[in-house]
């Protein structure tokens, strides 16, 4: 108790966003062409933000993973994190922590540390057996609590917080006449600290480049891993920068270079875009089942699951173009999602759309379809507007509050469709504004109705898919597709999003530079993702850190009357 | 073929949705082109629902002119052991009548039952003759042989929807891991008209793909067949399909269920599919000569005698019906009919059909050749 009350004092003032600059997606527009022409391939300096961040849910799961095994499995939903620019992790340096997620965390930790001593794991978890299970034993509980404690605070404890946690340890021990209640209790302590939830960088001064800032070998490592892996970071990159070696450009790159080919990028990769495609909000996805009756719980999970593995199937496995995932026929069936197609699947089976088929690409996988609809209809605007934000970071202004929805909703059975409703919006110069940047590429996807199964007619009508994005004009979801592929600002939207989620930072004009060269090399090297993860994780502005001057002081006074 | 396969899933899940809005269930289903849906020539279904074909009208005034069963297992207990200050042993009384049920022999009753009667009734004419017994479908078919129907038909147990073994044979077929029979159609060149096709019936292993709430089973979903613990389930029949309507051949019809987690098979002799079908659906009757021990043993196997009581289900009086209105399947050596006529309302969706050890034989020929 001792140990929450701490936290929850901690959480009243922890407001990290103190860090944060001032940032716009229009400051970070990158134009790759004019960085081609002055043949700039050679890595310009660059930096990026010292930043404190709360792990997410994932990143502390994939941890205790790593650490106590596959076996030792909690249920661990924290609080949902800002989207901050397109990217939870990125909320995650703005996020707070309250007393009811202190709350959280300690039922976490409570279970964690009870799953990891009880009688099934304690031989293979603790590593050493005491003199006395009814008793303390200070040898065995530090050598358990210094192992684990430098996986938890990712790096060695200090002598004094590992003496801290063995006096505890034993203290509980004898009390209890438990060794193993002992080691419970401090390691739930761990398990809580501020300095295992929170992710600090530490910077230090750059021996290569006198008057800069670097992040010390440990913060390093920590962004590597919770980049790549989203987990904290192993035995083998802990020892890495422990030895100093992870400062080193042989060791950074021998260690980039393993954590690309480790199985453990797939669960990055995920997160990532799990991420970026705003997949967080399935939780909280519905439709109604009156008028979409296959549209289960199941399906929605099945359908993040479909684009998660597509995505790791066409860029890690067969390290793809990643382009390619929106015009690409591959992807992955679960029995409910092969109903939906209508193609037999009884278990997860790879599936390829033949020819002629409309379902191309990531867009008309359901996750899209389903996700950027309402409960009962499709939504070009929507989908529109998601497709513009999400895929291409292009902001796009919420409605004016006062809009008039009614002629949208008009009950007119003469009017049958999606497109006939919306040219409504679209002759309104209220609504035209945004409406002309969402609406022709949302009404390419209307042969997919708001559950994203298909559909020849609406309400007998059929429909027009033509549209277009930008200045391409296309006839059907394909070449919606296609345009969509061809489109610059997708490549370097993912650049982007990617820059941003590896460094935690929202993007400024101070990155500008960083991302142009980004985007040049991401292109240079056939848009492969594996390639723009190392190119960022082996540069130089993931490692330096940009020197922010603290902010001025302001202190009101009053005048003397 | 696929974009076609889409367009006919997106007219089948809207006709669900119609289906659901209107209450009008699977029946409001537009038939489809069904030629659309075979793959191979083949087209699979799995069962999603069967229940013993009852004739009900409203109140039951029709088909039960005496009312329904009233001598379930407790009425018939309180007769036979009245609580009059004679003492009784157990063995006197409860298992001596357990024990009765399970060596039934048939034979005077002072007790009354009530049997079903009236003029319609569902089934198929299985022996080609018109009788005074036989009935007349709803739809007005003659000469419909279903004497089962006249021994379970006011029992309130079996009648639908709210008989107790009505309503847990239902549930435990969509949620029970055993009952999942598939039906699977070869050689089809047209759904709607062909002389011959190939009817093969095997046990499936996946769960249903329902809809939001559950109870609806879409059509599109994936069985494996189960070639291990089921072989001997697995059955061959040829069948014609003419309108739209599969109809199979006399022969021996084995039915898996599992009503009440019980795994129990029944047995129909000359028994056969009628079925409408369409590229999502299938709905018709399987009926034939009812092996009646092995129902009525199966019966009192999935539902204890607490369940018989619900609905008042007489055992011994079942035993006795059965064995006098048998009418089919003698016994070679005796003469006596061990079967009686009866059918099966059945329901089935689409799925496809996979074969997990033709699939593995496969692969191993495939690496064998490589090698």
């Amino acid at each position: 108790m001792r140990l929450v009350r701490g936290m929850a004092a901690l959480a009243i003032s922890v407001a990290l966003t103190s860090c944060a600059q001032p940032s716009s997606d229009h400051a970070a527009a990158v134009t790759p062409n004019a960085v081609m022409s002055s043949g700039a391939m050679k890595e310009p300096e660059g930096d990026s933000l010292r930043r404190l961040r709360l792990l997410t849910s994932d990143q502390y799961i994939n941890t205790l993973a790593y650490i106590f095994g596959d076996d030792v499995k909690v249920d661990a939903n924290f609080a949902p994190l800002p989207r901050t620019e397109g990217l939870l992790v990125v909320g995650a340096s703005k996020a707070g922590i309250t007393e009811s997620q202190v709350e959280q965390y300690q039922r976490v930790a409570a279970a964690v540390s009870a799953l990891a001593v009880d009688r099934r794991h304690r031989d293979f978890i603790v590593g050493c057996a005491p003199a006395d299970a009814k008793g303390a034993d200070a040898v065995c509980a530090a050598k358990f609590l210094s192992a684990v404690g430098r996986l938890l605070y990712r790096r060695p404890l200090s002598d004094a917080l590992l003496k801290e946690a063995v006096d505890n340890a034993g203290e509980t021990a004898v009390r209890l006449k438990d060794f193993y209640a002992g080691l419970q209790l401090a390691l739930e302590g761990m398990l809580l600290s501020p300095r295992v939830l929170l992710v600090a960088d530490t910077a230090e001064p750059d021996p290569m480049n006198p008057g800069r800032q670097r992040l010390d070998a440990y913060s390093l490592a920590s962004r590597l891993s919770l980049f790549l892996w989203n987990a904290a970071p192993d035995d083998a990159l802990l020892k890495a920068a422990e030895s100093g070696a992870l400062q080193t450009e042989k060791g950074r790159t021998l260690a980039v270079d393993r954590m690309l080919a480790s199985p453990r990028l797939e669960a990055g990769v995920r997160a990532f875009f799990d991420d970026m495609f705003g997949f967080d909000q399935f939780t909280a996805l519905a439709k109604d089942p009156m008028i979409y009756p296959a549209f289960t719980g199941k399906m929605a999970a099945d359908a993040r699951e479909q684009t998660l593995r597509t995505v790791v199937d066409q860029l890690i496995v067969k390290k793809k173009d990643y382009r390619d995932l929106y015009t690409t026929r591959e992807t992955f069936l679960s029995p409910m999602l092969g109903a939906f197609y209508g193609v037999p699947a009884s278990t997860w089976v790879p599936y390829e759309a033949p020819a002629g088929d409309p379902r191309v690409g990531l867009l008309t996988q359901v996750s899209f379809l389903a996700l950027h609809s309402h409960p009962g209809r499709s939504s070009p605007t929507l989908r529109g507007k998601a497709l513009r934000e999400l895929l291409l970071c292009q902001p796009v202004p919420s409605p004016p509050a006062n809009v008039d929805f009614s002629a949208l909703e008009n009950p007119d059975p003469r009017i049958k469709t999606q497109r006939a409703r919306l040219e409504l919006h679209r002759t309104n110069p209220v609504c035209a504004g945004c409406h002309k940047i969402t609406d022709p590429i949302g009404l390419a996807l209307e042969h997919f109705d708001g559950s994203g199964q298909y559909r020849e007619t609406e309400k007998g009508a059929p429909i027009d898919a033509s549209g277009a994005l930008d200045n391409r004009q296309f006839t059907d979801t394909v070449g919606l597709g296609q345009s969509l592929h061809d489109s610059p600002a997708l490549s370097s939207c993912l650049v982007k999003r990617v820059y941003s989620y590896a460094t935690g930072s929202t993007m400024s004009a101070d990155d500008r530079t960083t991302l142009e060269y980004l985007d040049t090399r991401f292109a240079a090297q056939g848009y492969r993702l594996p390639a723009l993860l190392r190119s960022i994780a082996l540069g130089d502005a993931f490692v330096t850190i940009r020197n922010v001057p603290p902010p001025a002081a302001k202190t009101a006074s009053l005048s003397a009357p | 073929m696929s974009l076609s396969l889409s367009v006919k899933r997106a007219v089948l899940l809207s006709c669900i949705a119609t289906a659901g809005v209107l209450g009008t269930g699977v029946a409001a289903m537009a038939g489809s082109p069904g030629e659309q849906t075979l793959k191979n020539r083949t087209i699979g279904y799995l069962m999603t629902d069967n229940q013993w074909a009852i004739y009900q009208t409203a109140g039951a005034k029709d088909e039960c002119p005496n009312g329904l069963s009233k001598w379930g297992p407790r009425e018939r207990f309180k007769v036979m052991f009245p609580d009059n200050g004679t003492k009784h042993t157990l063995k006197e009384t409860q298992i001596a009548l357990e024990g009765s049920i399970w060596n039934p022999k048939a034979g005077p009753d002072k007790f009354d039952y009530a049997e079903a009667g009236g003029k319609i009734s569902y089934g198929l004419n299985l022996d080609g003759k018109v009788g005074p017994n036989d009935f007349t479908t709803p739809e007005g078919d003659t000469g419909i042989d279903n004497q089962l129907f006249r021994v379970i038909g006011c029992d309130d147990n079996m009648r639908g929807p709210s008989g107790p073994v009505y309503g847990i044979g239902h549930s435990y077929l969509r949620n029970g891991t055993f009952s999942k029979v598939l039906l699977e159609l070869t050689n089809v060149d047209d759904l709607t008209n062909d002389p011959e096709v190939d009817v093969t019936v095997t046990r499936g292993l996946d769960k249903w793909v329902t809809d939001a709430g559950g109870d609806i089973v879409l059509p599109g979903g994936t069985q494996r067949v189960d070639t291990r613990w089921t072989k001997k389930f697995v059955q061959h029949h040829k069948g014609k399909i003419v309108n739209g309507v599969l109809m199979t051949e006399p022969g021996l019809v084995r039915i898996l269920n599992a009503r009440n987690r019980t795994p129990v098979e029944d047995l129909m002799y000359d028994g056969r599919f009628q079925l409408k079908l369409t590229a999502e659906r299938a709905e018709g009757v399987i009926a034939g000569y009812v092996d009646f021990r092995r129902f009525y043993l199966n019966f009192n196997r999935e539902f204890a005698t607490f369940v018989q009581a619900y609905g008042r289900s007489d055992a011994h009086a079942w035993y006795n019906k059965l064995t006098e209105l048998a009418d089919g399947h003698p016994d070679p050596k005796t003469g006596a009919n061990t079967g009686i006529s009866g059918a099966m309302l059945v329901k089935f969706a689409q799925v496809f059909i996979e074969y997990p050890d033709k699939q593995v034989a496969a692969k191993t020929a495939e690496r064998k050749s490589t090698h």
